[in-house]
């Protein structure tokens, strides 16, 4: 266990060829030994951590509250897979499993202790990928407006209100709805989403509320609805805006007095059961409009909480970039650490029309293409990658370069008028008039 | 001028991660003297209530060990200015703090000279804030 140790000392030629870390301690708690494994978790260097304090260097989060070393000594008893993260050189936190033994001179005098630990970063991100077990420590930000949104969260969380998420696609509205859960007191029932976007009404009706043997012809045995698969646990009801007028109806009937009927029953089921509710439309405009039943927005608007678009909030790209980097590592066991400085810089200057959706996208896109360890900008996709600049000379007035800008503005929007004008900010009726005078077409 | 300096604190030492980290050693300075000092209880919340928290305490300098990059986003967020991933003696620390040789390296944790973010964040920011940062702390610690 000293540090003479030399490269072809056999003891150390084991440790360093193991794949979990693992360390020695004196009896003072000062490191002893460090192997390779060690190294490459933590990220420190094995001749700096060799004399230094144990948690100095291990940066656990048992080292304060619930050390294994000091278990171990204490008890004499070793201490085996114990849950714990630790902040790595790079301000990670990297989950781990630890455990520790004492250990003993030949006359049978403790000499000090060992501890292993084994890096599950990627056991957790798969695990989290298969149980979607999404917590507030996972959603990634820095924004002042998603600061707020956290100072509020636990006291959401707790509370069981109905809760409404607004945002556009890609902004994480179900990572928050999930997260909810996973801090409320259902946390330990299930959670169900429901896309209502996705379903026609009538197969809505009887997924949400479930059918009665012989409810319709194919009924042949009764089937719970998920508000039943949601019963003691939270529902989660995606795309709200998207329901007809006489779902909203029966959905406000559930929300108000907790019940509801399956297709062909006579009897009502009790509901014990958190409604979530997302749009990524603005629904008290809807409800202006008339297309949104104002009842049913004030029942489950109860709490409301506004996801900011990505590109409101690009102080948060670096980080969120750095969070997709290490969960592709380890998700496809590919050893891409970072993005260069340009590819960065192209990145924050995207305006994400799918937000946070779209960046994870295109770093999953960058796995797939980057050759190296560091992502560049040949590695992103082409329609982020900057545009060779078309000269000018071509052109003959000023009706050619308003042509060509209106044009690009109808791509990006895939030829949807409707929000090429807004982004344009002018009516339709007027882009429909310019799109006439300068002779642009669309696909359709 | 009053400053106020917080160190998380675990048996006189740095506690090592500020993320769990459960007292916080506050130490407030006047004119260079040292005219009180507390340890407080930090909640034992989720980082986001545990940055509300620290922002509520008026506190300028943050001094820590190790944080994660989210948590120290969120601290930094309120205004408060961290020198992260210091080790040792919070005596001996909040004295070089005061005598301007803290980001010497010497109270460094293992691991972080290599880190950019360390050396840009740790050294220079001691380094270039003025007041009383290079006159011998007047008061013994």
């Amino acid at each position: 266990m000293s540090k003479h140790k030399n490269k072809n000392d056999p003891t150390e030629v084991i440790l360093d060829s193991i794949t979990d870390g693992v360390f020695t301690v004196d009896n003072d708690w000062l490191i002893t030994s460090f192997n390779r494994a060690a190294v490459e978790i933590t990220g420190v260097l094995k001749e700096e951590a060799v004399g230094q304090h144990c948690s100095d260097v291990f940066h656990a989060s048992i080292c304060e509250t619930n050390c294994a070393i000091k278990e171990m000594f204490e008890s004499r008893q070793p201490v085996l897979n114990r849950a714990a993260y630790i902040i790595n050189a790079n301000g990670d936190r990297v989950p781990i499993s630890v455990s520790a033994a004492l250990l003993k001179d030949k006359a049978g005098n403790v000499i000090g202790g060992v501890e292993t630990f084994r890096d599950l970063s990627a056991v957790e991100e798969l695990r989290r990928e298969l149980s979607k077990k999404y917590s507030f420590q996972d959603i990634i930000s820095k924004n002042k407006v998603m600061l707020k949104i956290f100072d509020i969260f636990p006291g959401v969380a707790e509370s069981d209100s109905t809760v409404l998420i607004e945002g556009e696609s890609g902004t994480g509205k179900e990572l928050v709805a999930h997260a909810l859960h996973n801090l409320s007191y259902r946390k330990n029932g299930p959670i169900v989403t429901v896309n209502c976007g996705a379903l026609p009404d009538t197969l809505l009706e009887s997924e949400l509320f479930g059918y009665k043997a012989g409810a319709f012809t194919d009924a042949r045995k009764d089937k719970p609805g998920r508000f039943a698969m949601a019963e003691g646990g939270t529902i989660f009801l995606d795309e709200i805006s998207d329901i007809s007028r006489a779902l909203q109806v029966r959905l406000l009937r559930v929300i108000q007095e907790r019940t509801y009927e399956p297709l062909g029953a006579t009897d009502s089921n009790r509901a014990d059961v958190r409604i979530i509710a997302a749009s990524n439309r603005n629904l008290e405009k809807l409800v202006k409009s008339g297309d949104f039943r104002e009842d049913l927005y004030y029942r489950i608007n109860v709490v409301s909480v506004k996801l900011p678009p990505l590109r409101e909030r690009k102080e948060d790209i670096p980080l969120l970039i750095n969070h997709f980097i290490r969960r592709f590592s380890n998700l496809k066991k590919k050893l891409i650490s970072d993005i260069s400085p340009d590819a960065l810089a192209l990145l924050m200057s995207h305006d994400y029309p799918g937000n946070i959706r779209e960046l994870e996208n295109i770093i999953e896109h960058a796995f797939v293409f980057c050759q190296g360890t560091v992502i560049n900008i040949d590695s992103l996709p082409e329609n982020i990658r900057p545009k060779e600049i078309k000269p000018l000379a071509g052109l003959k007035s000023m009706d050619d370069v308003e042509a060509i800008f209106i044009t690009e503005v109808l791509k990006r929007n895939n030829f949807d008028r409707k929000k090429t004008a807004e982004e344009l900010r002018m009516h339709k009726t007027t882009l429909w008039r310019k799109m006439k005078k300068l002779r642009i077409t669309t696909p359709d | 001028m009053n400053t106020k300096v917080a160190i998380p604190i675990l048996n006189e030492r740095v506690s090592p991660v500020m993320d769990n980290a459960c007292r916080l050693l506050i130490t407030e300075i006047v004119d260079d003297r040292e005219v009180s000092r507390t340890v407080i209880d930090i909640p034992q919340a989720n980082i986001s209530n545990r940055a509300s928290f620290l922002a509520q305490l008026g506190i300028d300098v943050l001094i820590c060990g190790a944080i994660s990059q989210q948590f120290e986003q969120m601290i930094a967020a309120s205004g408060i200015r961290i020198l992260s991933w210091y080790c040792g003696s919070c005596n001996e620390i909040i004295v070089a703090y005061f005598n301007g040789t803290l980001e010497n390296g010497s109270f460094l944790s293992p691991g972080c000279r290599r880190q950019q973010r360390c050396r840009g964040r740790g050294r220079s920011r001691a380094g270039r804030s003025g007041r009383g940062r290079k006159r011998p702390f007047k008061e013994e610690l």
